[in-house]
């Protein structure tokens, strides 16, 4: 894997811990550099007179960085600084066998050839553990069920008095409820009615905006009532509308993977309704021209758990959490790929097509929360109100928003020299460009 | 659409008041078999509409269709190429970590290539040029056509939204590119810049007018002088200050004449001793000469005030030639007169205002030798004589600063860390080495966590290095053993001096 500069910036939590990294990659201030195959370890002298070295080892295909600094953050600095040297010296680092600890950490960074087997259990122990979750499932049916009829009773009061007095209340009006929706096991909807509340008082047509929710709502607790007509995959749709909570490892167990090299398209990161660090990356593999989407939170400081950035090129397999639809997705045995590009990309030619495929897909998980946008040729034009639009050929055009204003000067400047492929997300009614596809590579904005 | 419509407003009125359900959307029910119509209650049925309708309206884009006559967007063709990824990621890290002193050198290196900013970085250097007027014009220079077309979109940006004119283009030119054509022709042809600012003068407001007279510092020359004379006479009392200010920086201007004619009168010198009087009153022609009533920098009384004013007008030189005497011998007669506070201040002004070398080092021997204490101290700072020297008169004065001063290391007190700590002004080799190994001699010889100027100094050296010094490693690498505080600062220098090399690497390509 060929390193470069901007993409070890990427991975710097922050601007300040990646100045602090460059001024750490020297090597006066590194002991005992080496390599071996796909790792490189050093250890970094510490700032007092007398300190302890820090261990920093670096899994290249990763990447996966591990230093045994204080350091609460994802990639410290010294991490940082261990792979910056490495980009400008690479004659620095010897190759030569590690210490036994890092070869160990080193082994079990590489991808598993096939998935480890847990041994067998006595089939009575198995049936033991299949009659506690039945009995644990049940229980939670029970508790939603419990929880619909509060729903329902709570949007047919409102129905009968008139909704003109929802916009009117307070947040705890909503957080009330949103706690019953909590409490019956079903936290995605609880989160779905703060995030009505925190948006309702900014909609400048707030009376769509709330039919559109409370639409939305009793098409779940009309569906959940008759759940025995859906189809296996439209049942977990519907859970995962509700807030199923399901175990990565058991997507991985469960599902069958797909093998491909996947492309970095869209990355963003934001604070959703309930204050967590939220990340959406958007990918589409190479050869299958599937689009995936990778949900994780972070905690504190600690920073994500994995780390991507824009155009990176991960050959990995890719589960897709059970859906009519596939999109969300969990990425396993991820080794950085060594191509670097141009890549081609499936994008729609038109808004048109870009909507039709949206609909598509609404028609499968009438639940989508976040859609992809690819979109060719569109052109960046002023209105008389001084708002954008993007135009496509034909002439359509759709108003879109930007979080930071200077993806909108980005877009403007590339916009004037040529058309542009823009990769978006659709989300709550409204188009957020995210990055530029330009010279066969996604861009940020 | 109007179902949708129906609904929304009947659900916020409540089914108290509400009709039936409107046809469609009873008709849509019916066909995805939600619900035996007509047998559940009318909150119900409504609540059962609004879902059916809310994933229609979800998968509804908000597409608008532009007319087919609309005109067409023109996209524009650069003749300059963006720069590269490399020195694109330079220049954002040059703009986003406040390293201005850097950017010149950037502009340096698109010009060599022929490079314009990337569409990336346009937005951050339109805005670092906003707060940075002295350097708009070099930045215009590298925005390419795609850069002035996006300055356009923001108010702080329209310094930047100028059309390349020709000269028969000027007639019906706006402002601003009229502004930056006199820009350029000025470097050019300085006659015929002034010749257009004097034939669009009467047209200009008093804003523009301070603008035009601004660039007029560009290739400031003798023929300036009619035009500059006439603007006197302008009726804004700021214009006419303006054209004062430039005329002042001419040798041998009929407004100096003017002065030295008055001061004649009130300063004689028989070879051994100084007579002064101070004016008795200001006069229309010395108010017209830029004379102020009260000059706030000057803080004695007011006939002294109006001295020291007019003495800032002529050249120091002049009264070399006059009394025959050296700069140095100047000094010292007016240190031993009663108005020695307004013969020092109005020289050292004059002698800074028209870099006069001779002048400048005289003042600065004076301090290097002893700063006139007790009864001659003066009430004024002359910390001004350090700013805007020419660099290379800054490298010698450092160097005669530094020898003077008799140790082979520098106190974080030393007088000659205000001059060092200039910014803008770069160090020669000689100098740069000996500031370094000044600077080891001294922390070696003990260090603390408040030497604040030695910090400030180092972070100074960072962009002040002489490029040639880059490959000595001896000097830039090897330091005494230092604390976590000047370790960090330490990193920092090394990190400076990295991205520098690059930055010259990337040119040398």
């Amino acid at each position: 894997m060929n390193w470069t500069s901007s993409e070890i910036s990427a991975l710097a939590p922050d601007a300040a811990t990646e100045n602090r990294a460059r001024r750490l990659a020297q090597a006066p201030k590194w002991e005992e550099l080496g390599q071996y195959k796909n790792c490189i370890w050093g250890y970094c002298k510490g700032a007092g007179i007398g300190s302890m070295a820090y261990e920093v080892k670096i899994y290249l295909k990763g990447p996966e960085l591990l230093c045994n600094c204080a350091q609460r953050q994802a990639h410290c600095k010294h991490a940082l600084a261990l792979l910056f040297l490495f980009v400008e010296s690479p004659r620095l680092f010897r190759q030569k066998t590690p210490p036994h600890n890092i070869l160990n950490w080193y082994l079990q960074q590489q991808p598993q050839n096939s998935p480890t087997t847990a041994s067998p259990l006595d089939p009575k122990e198995l049936e033991k553990k299949r009659l506690a979750k039945a009995k644990r499932q049940a229980k939670k049916l029970e508790q939603m069920e419990a929880g619909m009829e509060e729903l329902e009773q709570w949007l047919q009061d409102f129905s009968r008095q008139g909704f003109a007095q929802l916009p009117v209340q307070d947040k705890i009006f909503w957080e009330q409820l949103a706690q019953k929706m909590t409490d019956a096991k079903m936290s995605r909807l609880a989160y779905g009615l703060r995030e009505t509340a925190q948006l309702l008082p900014y909609q400048s047509n707030w009376m769509d905006f709330l039919g559109q929710k409370i639409g939305e709502l009793q098409l779940l607790l009309q569906s959940f009532k008759q759940r025995d007509k859906l189809s296996p995959l439209q049942l977990e749709d519907l859970l995962d509308a509700l807030g199923r909570v399901q175990r990565k490892k058991d997507i991985v167990a469960q599902n069958k993977p797909i093998q491909d090299q996947w492309l970095v398209l869209a990355l963003l990161e934001e604070v959703d309704a309930e204050g967590r660090n939220m990340r959406r990356v958007w990918l589409q593999g190479l050869q299958t021209g599937k689009n995936a989407l990778l949900i994780d939170y972070s905690f504190g400081s600690r920073g994500f758990e994995q780390n991507y950035f824009l155009g990176q090129l991960l050959e990995a397999a890719l589960y897709y959490y059970p859906s009519a639809y596939p999109q969300r997705a969990i990425l396993q045995e991820q080794q950085q790929s060594t191509q670097k590009g141009p890549f081609q990309i499936q994008m729609a030619e038109n808004w048109q097509a870009a909507q039709k495929q949206y609909a598509q897909a609404l028609g499968k998980n009438p639940w989508l929360n976040y859609q992809l946008f690819l979109v060719q040729n569109l052109q960046l034009q002023q209105q008389a109100d001084e708002s954008f639009i993007l135009l496509d050929q034909n002439g359509q055009y759709l108003p879109f928003q930007t979080k930071i204003e200077q993806s909108l000067w980005r877009i403007l400047a590339y916009a004037a020299e040529a058309n542009i492929h823009l990769i978006g997300e659709w989300q709550n009614g409204q188009f957020r460009p995210l990055s530029i596809f330009k010279q066969g590579q996604p861009q940020a904005l | 659409m109007q179902s949708w419509n129906l609904i929304i407003k009947q659900l916020l009125l409540g089914s108290a008041q509400a009709g039936p359900l409107p046809k469609e959307s009873q008709l849509q029910l019916e066909h995805w078999q939600l619900q035996h119509i007509g047998q559940e209650q009318l909150e119900v049925q409504y609540l059962q509409a609004l879902a059916a309708q809310s994933l229609f309206k979800k998968a509804e884009l908000p597409f608008g269709q532009l007319p087919e006559d609309a005109p067409k967007t023109i996209k524009i063709q650069d003749e300059q190429t963006a720069a590269p990824k490399k020195a694109s990621w330079m220049l954002q890290q040059i703009l986003s970590r406040r390293q201005e002193e850097l950017l010149p050198a950037w502009i340096d290196l698109a010009h060599s290539q022929n490079w314009r900013v990337a569409p990336d970085n346009l937005a951050d250097i339109l805005t670092f040029g906003n707060r940075h007027k002295e350097l708009r014009a070099d930045i215009i220079s590298v925005l390419g056509q795609t850069g002035r077309y996006l300055a356009q979109f923001k108010r702080n940006w329209s310094y930047a939204a100028i059309k390349v004119l020709e000269e028969k283009d000027l007639e019906q030119a706006d402002f601003a590119s009229l502004l930056f054509w006199l820009q350029q022709e000025r470097r050019l042809a300085p006659a015929n810049a002034l010749k257009i600012i004097q034939q669009y003068w009467s047209e200009w407001s008093k804003k523009q007018r301070l603008e035009a007279l601004e660039l007029l510092q560009i290739q400031l020359r003798k023929t300036d002088e009619v035009f500059l004379e006439e603007v006197q006479n302008d009726r804004r009392q700021e214009i006419r200050q303006a054209a004062v200010e430039l005329l002042l920086l001419l040798p041998n201007t009929s407004l100096e004449k003017r002065i030295q004619t008055a001061l004649g009168q009130l300063i004689q010198y028989d070879g051994q001793l100084l007579s002064i009087t101070t004016p008795e009153q200001l006069s229309a022609e010395l108010k017209k000469d830029g004379i102020r009533e009260h000059y706030q920098a000057f803080s004695e009384g007011k006939s002294s005030n109006w001295l020291a004013q007019m003495i800032a007008s002529v050249a120091p030189n002049y009264w070399c030639k006059s009394w025959g005497l050296s700069p140095m011998d100047c000094i010292r007669l007016a240190l031993g007169s009663d108005y020695r506070q307004a013969l020092i201040w109005g020289w050292s002004k004059a002698a800074h205002r028209l870099k006069d070398l001779d002048w400048l080092m005289a003042f600065h021997q004076l301090f290097m030798q002893n700063e006139p204490k007790g009864k001659q101290a003066l009430f004024f700072s002359l910390e001004f004589l350090y700013y805007d020297l020419p660099n290379s008169f800054f490298n010698e004065l450092a160097m005669a600063y530094l020898q003077a001063s008799g140790k082979n290391s520098i106190d974080d007190e030393d007088p000659v860390m205000q001059l060092l700590l200039q910014e803008g002004q770069n160090w020669d080799a000689e100098l740069g080495r000996h500031v370094l190994e000044a600077m080891k001699i001294s922390l070696a010889q003990g260090f603390s966590v408040f030497q604040w100027n030695h910090k400030t100094l180092l972070k100074r050296a960072a962009f002040a290095l002489d490029e040639s010094l880059f490959e000595d490693k001896e000097l830039l690498n090897h330091w005494p053993q230092l604390d976590y505080s000047w370790q960090k600062e330490l990193d920092q220098f090394s990190a400076q001096i990295s991205f520098r090399k690059e930055l010259a690497q990337l040119k040398a390509l």
